[in-house]
Parts: structure tokens; C-alpha cells; sequence
């Protein structure tokens, strides 16, 4: 009976875990990616050219000067990688990032930050 | 003369022709409408392979609640509600993928057991009238639903997603998109044959379920389930717990019901918040039927006996009657139709056979009382 | 001490009441280890109360508990319920079969105490998610039946057996108990051939001589006689005498069970008619009604007479009526006024002019939320078309309101029915007024020949005669013949002419109403002489 008890709560314990690493691991996170000028504090990065991006070995597509897109990301950590783009070649010259999200975040990276090896290319938001 | 002939004995393959009265006529039916239907050997077998993926494991559902002698559960309804409940929640939390479905089956489970144990103590107290009471009390749980999914939600229940919320800020949509797990699971283990997509994970899930059946007919629950199906009374004054056991065989129906529910809405990867469950029953209900599974008998082979004739003739029947008279506008209405056809034909099938054998059965303890005692 | 260490039951000064009603008084038995006891009694003499506080059955609770009290295997028990008492080692096997008949004998044998094998979900779900452990079930099974020493197939579905072969089922289900210690028997081999009887009796013999005690209950005296170790006998819910088999003769039992007669005759009426016209001839009766079959009974009844049936409870006596008019399946051979009568017909029968009186007032004989002149020309309508008015040549038909009542208020004037009024509804009118107006419905029908079953039960005792009177008097007065079937041999014998014993379904003799009693319980019993068999041919 004893052992019952401590099976049944050891197992329900077990559920709920599991629910919260599932919600953890299959939470959807949006990610904005951005190829404009950034300012942080008196440095002002620009955005001078554009980029291939992939997010998490995921093509999000080309991103010009100026522009933006949006990613939706799954789960924890991340990666994102841009590669410049010269008169329609790939350069071959590729940036990559890694960075983690706590479950109700959600993100805007810059690439000319990024290109940059500022310390905070990302901002994240809840 | 005068007496009644209801009791004379059958030739056995008459009683077989009676027996399976359902699924031959569906065969026969099928057979003239798939030439009619003039579909590709290749598309139907795609359609099918969807289908058994699709409906077998809301129809294994059914076979708890027959062993323990309570008909078809019509109340699997209230599983499948459950199943709902927890891909709204899932999809307004945005959890993608299979964890997002295993998240889905956590967050409906305990969902499903209150429901299936409300549902069980309903069912005791319309004992030999389950089926109806069971029909009845899905209308009525459905009406709760509505209200619980149309007003309690984004008032009690918050809902954040506004992408699931009616415009007026409480109350989920009609529709929800369930991009995030469709077909999740179908495409877990991928394997094309030709052009065809075999759903393997989705098959794997099917077959631990049959296994699991089997499984369970083998243990003492099982085996009580049996009992108590077979003869109520007998069961009680063998010392088993009748009520609690036929409450429990709606429980496990109905949690299976909504894992069901579940894998049903990923593969089609759209959810109609209000109607995706009302037919649940019904349907899943004809399927096993035309299986050749009867009210007191169904077991894994009839589920899909019964998922092959009914939906090939889901396949073809639009087509078929396409070809017969230009209209393809058959459609649901010509599937509920024949689901309900099926299920009261079944039954009253069922009723007529169930007086002939207490009628065979009572002449043959006449005549051996008679054997022994007349000189 | 010592003696007392000898008994595994005894039940001391018990008594019991149901609702004021002393059924048992200040009951004394003892059972000693491997003892074979007979229990025999009439109907109503409290044997199953008896048994049903022994097993702490919930009726026996509900109904305010026993006084005395009961100890078994050297402690006090007060059961709480049918289960405790089987945990502690006492097992019942019943009259009727208590299966699962699409179970296999192994599987009915070990019903609800299969062994299991472990299995890893019953640590989170219960000892009920073990899987059945199908090897040791067989074992087990195999066991108890080689005890009964009958060859049986245990992998055989019960459904599928020899029916003589199901009421071993039973019994081997308790001898697999390891820790039975008593069984009771109540009435197992009332449905069993006399070769079968045998090998049951065998097997209790063989159960005995391990040290299991037995209670058998049984009408079939011949039987007790032979197997058992000691009789009681019990009458009117008291001990009325302990015998031994071996210093008693049937005549003896059956005079302590049924009693002696106080006066002589209670035969009213004082010289027998001689009648010698048959009106019903009944060859060979077969009828299927649940508990109360009939197996092949012949016997012919005079135009005119009162014909009375008697026998024990259970052993057909209801059961020819309700097979005759066609409220239970019937077969056999029925001549009325020399004609062949079609069986399974009711409302065939109704109109060849026999009509019934059923035992079951409320469920067959009255509509009880119809007024009276309803209820009593009802049948009368659907069978004779009688109070109907018609036109048009009997297209349009509708009924006759004042001949309806006309006729309600002659029987309730002649029967002396007590109502307000003929329109008073019927569920107002007490036990004895109800009896009367199924009576009356009856006759209304102007039948040649009534059955009537168990007319004085559930009445109180000045209704009674006032019901048996009125059947004399319809007899006399109109010459319609009564076949009255009942428990009760004291009204039986107050107006039957001639009276036949029914036992286990058929006709075991017919005796004058002013036979001694102890010849009517001998029949009752089973035991047939030659000379009784000789009145009524
Ligand atoms: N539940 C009950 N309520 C009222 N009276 C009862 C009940 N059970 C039995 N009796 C009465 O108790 C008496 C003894 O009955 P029973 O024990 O059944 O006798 P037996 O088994 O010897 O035929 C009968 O007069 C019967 O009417």
C-alpha cells in the first residue's frame, strides 16, 4: 500500500516534469530579424549590404538593407547564422550566434551587430 | 400451427449471413462501386492508409466498454471534447510539435478521466439502456462544452492567443489552425513508398494500442470486465465490484477516445472547435459495426475490418454517385445517413438475433429436461 | 469445554422477526466437523432465513438484525455480509445456477479468485492490473473436479455442457476454496437426473470425510435420508425434532414437518360429488416458466369439481396454469371438453371458455390506476366483445358505458366487493377486494372453467374464506369447474375434491380431501406408495 502511494506520487511528479519540459521544448518563439542601423550605446552600427539568414539550420530567406523578417523558432537554444550577399553572390562569409530563450521570450536580433561582434546583438523581450 | 416459428433451428450458414448481415452488404455495396467510382488503385490506397491512420484508434476506443457489456459507448464523444481541450490550450501556449501533442495528452488526460468517470456513473444508472443514455448524455456534455469552450474561455480560463480568440476578446474561434502539429506524427518516422506517405510513428501508436488490448483482456481487471459484461448479478455475488468496474471501463474508453480525438485532429491539422467531436461516436460507432462486431462482441480485427469497408466506401461512394447521376454533393450528409442507417439496422439485427438464441437456448434445456425425466 | 471444542457451528437461541412477524424462535443446531446435516422444512418454515443469517446476508441487516447469536470455528461471528462469511470459510452453492455461461468451467470454477502473475502496472493501477495466471487456474480447477470424481472438460464453455454437468461447477467453485470448513446446499440437486444426484452425493460424501461440514437443504427426503449424518427439521421457524437417518422412516419426517392433524378433516362440504363427465384432459405437460417448471404432468379433472394443487414451492404447481393459458412456453398434449386445445395462445384459450386467475394480481390480473369497471370487464371486452355497442355492421364500435356499469355493480353487490363506487380506482381497494375483483373479471366471462392460482395469498385471514367461499359458491350455483392451485393444503383440503401433489414439475399423486396429512407431505416429499396413486382414475 505504502509502496503504491509512493509510486503513484513519484509518477505523477514525473507527469507533471515532463509537461513543463514539454512546454519548454515545444514552446514557439518569435524571432525579429533585423538589417537596419543600430545604435547601442554611442556606437552606431549600419547596415551596409544584405544577407542570407538561417535560423536553426532553417533558411529564413534574404534579408536586404533596411529590411526585416521574422523567424518562429521551437524550444530553448538557438542558432542563427547570416552570410553576406555581394552583387548577388554569396560571399562566403558567415556570422554565426548562438543564444537561449526562457519560455515566454521572444527576440529581436540585429545583423549588422551580429557582423559586428557587439555584445548585444540580441534583445530579448517577454 | 399456431405456434410461433421464431424457434425453428437455423441452418448455420443462414446464421452467418444473419450474423454478418452488415459488412456483406457493405462488401457487395463496395464492389459495385469502385469500378463505378473509376478511382486509380494507387489514390485509393493512399486514401485508405490516411484513413486507418486517421480512425482506427478512435474505433479500438470502443472495445473496453463492449467487453464490459455496456454497448457502444456513445460517450467516447466526451473523450474527443477532452482531446479539444487540450489542443486549445497547446495552441494558444504555442507549444509545436511532438511535444506539443504529448503536451496536449498530459493536459487531457485527467480531463478525459473526469469526464469518462462522470460518464460511467451516468451509464450505471441506465443499466441495458447505456447506449441511448450514452447518445443523450454526449448532446448534453456538448451543450457544456460549448459554453465552457464559447464563454468560459478568455473569461475564466485566460487565453492569450488572439489568433484562437473570437474578435469580442473571450470565446474560441470556430476554426483553429493546428499548424504546429500537423501531421506531426505521420511524418515522425518518414518512409515513402513510391508516392505514397506510410505513416509509421502514427501505426506504431495503432499497434501498441491493439497490443495493449490484448494485454488487458488478460488481466483481472479484464477478466472482471468480462464477468460483469457477461451477467451482472453473477458478477455481484462473486464478490466483484460491478458499478466500479463498469465505471472504469468508461474511464479507459474514454481517455482513449480523446488520444483519439488527438491523433485524428493532427493528421487532419485543422480543429472545428464546435463540430469536430459531435460525430465522433456515430461514426466510429458504424465503422466497428460494419467490422462485424455486434453490440455484445467486438474485438481488434473487426476495428479494422471495419475502417477499410466503411471509409472505401466513403472513397468511393461520392465518385460512384458522380458517375451515376453527375452529383458529388452526397458528401456528409450521405455519411452521417448511412452511419445512422448502419447503427439502427446493427442494433435491431442485434435485438432479433438475441430473442432466437434465448429462444434455441430455452428449447434445448426443454428438450434435455425432457430427455432425462420422460421415461 | 470440551464438547463445545467439538462443533465447528452452532447457533444458539437465535431468533428473528420481519416486521413484527416471528419467523424463527429461540433456534438451537449445532454442526459438528465433516458432518452431513439435512435441514428439511416446509415452505415458510424459515430454513432460508435460517441460512441468510448465517451468512450475514444485507436483508437480514436491513431488517433490524437476528437475536441469539452464531459461533463458528470457535469464535462469535455477526457477518456482515455474504463475502465475510466466505472468507471465513463457509461456502453456499444454490439452487440456481449462478455461472457465467460463456465462461469456460475453469474460468467459472475460479471465478473471481484467479490467481495472478504479477505485472509491473499493478504497482501504479492496483492488484487488478496482474495478469491472469491461466496455468494455475487450470490446475486449480482440475483439482476440485477430480474431488467431485465426475469426468468434465474444464476447457469446455459452460454454455456448451451437458446441463446436468453446470450445477458441478458450482460445487466445485466452493471445494476449490482451501479454507472451506462449511457448505451449504441448497436444494443443488433439484435439477439434476438421479445418476447425477448420485455422483453429487458422492462428492459431498467424499468433502464430508475430509472434514468439511455440510448443511443440505432438500425436499427430495430420500436423498436426506441416505447421505445425511442427522435431520432437522424445522417447522413454523422452530426446531421441531432432530432424527437420525438410521432410526427413522420417511413417514416419521414428513409427519414432524408438515404436523399432525389437530381435528380430523376440515373438509367442508360433507359428501363427495360423483362426477364422472371429463372435462380436461392434460397429457404430458411441459411448461417453461422460470422456477416453477412443469416436467411432463397428466392428469384429468371432472366437469364440475374443484381440483386443487399442491406442492412445495418451486415445484410446478403454478407453472401448469400459466403453461396452459399461454403465459409461459408450454408443450405437451391439452383436451378440453374432449377437443384438442392449441398451446402458447392465450387469448385462444380465453375464448374456448377457460380463463385464470393469476397469482400475480398486480402484474397480470388488474391494471391498477383503471377504475374498477374497467379492470372487470376489460378482458371480457377484448375476448367476447361484449359491452361494445356497434354500428354500421361492426365497422364502428364503441363501448357500452351502462352495461358496463350495470354488470360492475351485480359482482360488486354478489362478491361483496368494498369500494366507493364502481369508478374508484383499483390501486385504493385492500388485498382481499383486489382478489375479488379478479374474480369477478373471470367471471364476467361466463368460463366453463377457471384456473385460479394461490387465491388467499397476500389477504388477510377474514378474506380469505370470503374468497373460497365465493369460489364455491360459483362452483355449486353455476356448475364451473375450479382448478385451484395453492400452497396452502388446510384451503385446498377445505374445498377441493380431489387433490393432486405436484413435485419436481410433475403430478406425484392424487389424494381425497380426507386423506391424512402426512400422506399429502409424503408426496410432497417425493415418496410415492402405490396405493396412494389409486383415487381418481
Ligand atoms: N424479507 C422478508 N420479509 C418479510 N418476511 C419474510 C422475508 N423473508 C422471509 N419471510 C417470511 O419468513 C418466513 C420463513 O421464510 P423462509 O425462510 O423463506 O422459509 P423456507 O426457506 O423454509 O421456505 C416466511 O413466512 C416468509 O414469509
Amino acid at each position: 500500500m505504502r509502496k503504491q502511494i509512493i509510486i503513484r506520487t513519484a509518477l505523477v511528479t514525473a507527469l507533471i516534469l515532463i509537461g513543463i519540459f514539454l512546454y519548454v521544448i515545444g514552446k514557439e518563439h518569435k524571432v525579429v530579424i533585423d538589417n537596419r542601423d543600430i545604435s547601442i550605446g554611442d556606437i552606431t552600427y549600419s547596415a551596409s549590404t544584405t544577407y542570407v539568414v538561417w535560423v536553426d539550420n532553417q533558411e529564413i530567406g534574404v534579408i536586404k538593407k533596411g529590411e526585416r523578417n521574422a523567424a518562429i523558432v521551437t524550444g530553448v537554444s538557438h542558432k542563427i547564422v547570416v552570410e553576406e550577399i555581394k552583387s548577388n553572390v554569396l560571399t562566403g562569409e558567415k556570422h554565426e550566434k548562438r543564444f537561449r530563450l526562457k519560455t515566454n521570450e521572444s527576440a529581436t536580433v540585429n545583423i549588422p551587430a551580429i557582423i559586428n561582434n557587439a555584445n548585444e546583438w540580441i534583445d530579448k523581450t517577454n | 400451427m399456431r405456434k410461433k416459428s421464431l424457434t425453428k433451428t437455423m441452418n448455420p450458414s443462414v446464421l452467418f449471413l444473419i450474423n454478418y448481415a452488415v459488412p456483406i452488404i457493405f462488401i457487395i455495396l463496395i464492389a459495385f462501386a469502385i469500378p463505378l467510382s473509376g478511382l486509380s488503385g494507387l489514390y485509393f490506397i493512399r486514401e485508405l492508409m490516411i484513413r486507418l491512420s486517421r480512425n482506427s484508434f478512435l474505433i479500438l476506443a470502443l472495445l473496453i466498454p463492449v467487453m464490459a457489456g455496456m454497448g457502444m459507448n456513445f460517450s467516447i464523444v466526451l473523450g474527443a471534447m477532452a482531446g479539444e481541450i487540450g489542443l486549445i490550450f497547446i495552441t494558444d501556449w504555442q507549444i509545436v510539435g511532438i511535444s506539443g501533442m504529448l503536451l496536449a495528452i498530459l493536459i487531457s488526460t485527467p480531463i478525459a478521466v473526469l469526464l469518462g468517470y462522470f460518464a460511467g456513473i451516468v451509464l450505471n444508472r441506465a443499466k441495458g439502456r447505456e447506449m441511448v443514455t450514452g447518445f443523450m448524455l454526449a448532446f448534453f456534455m456538448n451543450g457544456i462544452y460549448q459554453l465552457f469552450v464559447l464563454f468560459g474561455m478568455g473569461n475564466i480560463i485566460p487565453i492569450s492567443n488572439s489568433s484562437i480568440l473570437l474578435p469580442r476578446g473571450y470565446g474560441i474561434r470556430n476554426t483553429i489552425n493546428l499548424l504546429g502539429i500537423r501531421q506531426v506524427l505521420d511524418k515522425l518516422i518518414p518512409l515513402k513508398i513510391g508516392d505514397i506517405l506510410i505513416p509509421v510513428a502514427t501505426f506504431l501508436v495503432i499497434a501498441t494500442l491493439c497490443v495493449f488490448i490484448t494485454w488487458f483482456r488478460k488481466t483481472k481487471l479484464g477478466q472482471d470486465m468480462r464477468t460483469v459484461g457477461q451477467d451482472n448479478e453473477v458478477a455481484r455475488v462473486s464478490g466483484i465490484n460491478v458499478e466500479n468496474t463498469r465505471v472504469l471501463s468508461i474511464v479507459i474508453s474514454t481517455v482513449l477516445a480523446c488520444y483519439g480525438q488527438i491523433l485524428f485532429l493532427q493528421n487532419i491539422g485543422t480543429m472545428n472547435t464546435y463540430q469536430s467531436h459531435e460525430q465522433v461516436g456515430v461514426f466510429a460507432i458504424a465503422a466497428l459495426l460494419v467490422g462485424g462486431a455486434s453490440v455484445a462482441k467486438a474485438n481488434i480485427p473487426n476495428v479494422f475490418i471495419g475502417v477499410i469497408l466503411f471509409h472505401t466506401m466513403f472513397v468511393v461512394a461520392p465518385r460512384a454517385g458522380k458517375a451515376l447521376m453527375g452529383q458529388a454533393q452526397l458528401g456528409e450528409y450521405f455519411r452521417v445517413f448511412v452511419s445512422y442507417g448502419v447503427i439502427a439496422f446493427s442494433l435491431a439485427l442485434y435485438a432479433w438475433r438475441k430473442r432466437v438464441e434465448k429462444e434455441n437456448e430455452r428449447k434445448k434445456i426443454m428438450n434435455y429436461r425432457k430427455s432425462i425425466l420422460a421415461k | 469445554m470440551e464438547s463445545k471444542e467439538k462443533y465447528l457451528l452452532r447457533m444458539e437461541h437465535v431468533s428473528k422477526d420481519f416486521y413484527g412477524t416471528k419467523v424463527l424462535k429461540n433456534i438451537n443446531i449445532s454442526v459438528k466437523s465433516g458432518e452431513i446435516i439435512g435441514l428439511v422444512g416446509e415452505n415458510g418454515a424459515g430454513k432460508s432465513t435460517l441460512m441468510n443469517i448465517l451468512f450475514g446476508n444485507p436483508i437480514i441487516h436491513e431488517t433490524g438484525g437476528f437475536e441469539g447469536k452464531i459461533i463458528f470455528d470457535g469464535k462469535e461471528v455477526n457477518f456482515a455480509s455474504p463475502f465475510d462469511a466466505i472468507n471465513a470459510g463457509i461456502g453456499m452453492v444454490h439452487q440456481e445456477f449462478i455461472f457465467i455461461p460463456g465462461f469456460t468451467a475453469i474460468e467459472n470454477i475460479l471465478l473471481n479468485k484467479e490467481p495472478t502473475r504479477y505485472s509491473f502496472f499493478s504497482e501504479i493501477f492496483g492488484d487488478k492490473l496482474n495478469v491472469l495466471n491461466r496455468e494455475e487456474m487450470k490446475k486449480r480447477a482440475i483439482e476440485a473436479i477430480k474431488i467431485l470424481g465426475i469426468e468434465l472438460n474444464p476447457e469446455i464453455i459452460v454454455k456448451e455442457m451437458p446441463v446436468g454437468h453446470k450445477q458441478f461447477i458450482e460445487i466445485a467453485r466452493e471445494i476449490d476454496r482451501k479454507l472451506l470448513k462449511l457448505l451449504v446446499l441448497d436444494e443443488p440437486t433439484a435439477v439434476l437426473t438421479e445418476s447425477e444426484a448420485d455422483i453429487a452425493m458422492k462428492a459431498i460424501k467424499k468433502l464430508a470425510a475430509k472434514g468439511v461440514s455440510v448443511i443440505f437443504i432438500s425436499h427430495r427426503l430420500q436423498e436426506i435420508l441416505d447421505s445425511c449424518d442427522r435431520i432437522i427439521v424445522l417447522k413454523d421457524g422452530s426446531v421441531q425434532k432432530e432424527l437420525i437417518p438410521s432410526d427413522t422412516n420417511p413417514r416419521e419426517v414428513a409427519e414432524y414437518m408438515i404436523g399432525h392433524e389437530l381435528t380430523k378433516s376440515i373438509w367442508k362440504s360433507k359428501e363427495i360429488r360423483k362426477i364422472s363427465e371429463t372435462i380436461l384432459e392434460v397429457n404430458n405437460l411441459w411448461v417453461d416458466m422460470p422456477g416453477e417448471q412443469v416436467n411432463g404432468a397428466s392428469f384429468k379433472v371432472n366437469k364440475g369439481e374443484i381440483f386443487g394443487i399442491g406442492g412445495l414451492t418451486g415445484q410446478g404447481k403454478l407453472g401448469i396454469a400459466n403453461g396452459i393459458m399461454g403465459l409461459h412456453p408450454a408443450e405437451g398434449e391439452v383436451k378440453f371438453k374432449g377437443k384438442p386445445i392449441f398451446l402458447n395462445n392465450s387469448k385462444y384459450v380465453l375464448e374456448q371458455g377457460i380463463a385464470f386467475v393469476s397469482e400475480d394480481r398486480r402484474g397480470l390480473g388488474l391494471i391498477l390506476d383503471q377504475p374498477i369497471f374497467k379492470n372487470i370487464t376489460f378482458t371480457a371486452m377484448q375476448i367476447k366483445d361484449m359491452f361494445l355497442k356497434s354500428l354500421l355492421g361492426g365497422l364502428i364500435k364503441w363501448s357500452d358505458d351502462k352495461a358496463m356499469f350495470k354488470i360492475t355493480r351485480e359482482y360488486i353487490d354478489a362478491l361483496q366487493i368494498k369500494c366507493e363506487s364502481e369508478k374508484q380506482l383499483v390501486r385504493e381497494l385492500s388485498g382481499g377486494n383486489q382478489q375479488k375483483l379478479c374474480m369477478a373479471k373471470v367471471f364476467v366471462l361466463q368460463p366453463e372453467l377457471i384456473f385460479v392460482s394461490e387465491p388467499t395469498r397476500g389477504i388477510d385471514v377474514g378474506a380469505k374464506s370470503l374468497v373460497l367461499d365465493t369460489l364455491c359458491e360459483y362452483n355449486r350455483k353455476y356448475g364451473i369447474t375450479i382448478i385451484m392451485a395453492s400452497s396452502e393444503l388446510v384451503e385446498l383440503r377445505a374445498i377441493c375434491e380431489r387433490i393432486a401433489i405436484v413435485d419436481e414439475g410433475r403430478i406425484s399423486g392424487i389424494l381425497p380431501p380426507t386423506a391424512e396429512l402426512v400422506e399429502f407431505g409424503l408426496l410432497m416429499l417425493g415418496i410415492k406408495s402405490k396405493k396412494r396413486e389409486t383415487i381418481g382414475k
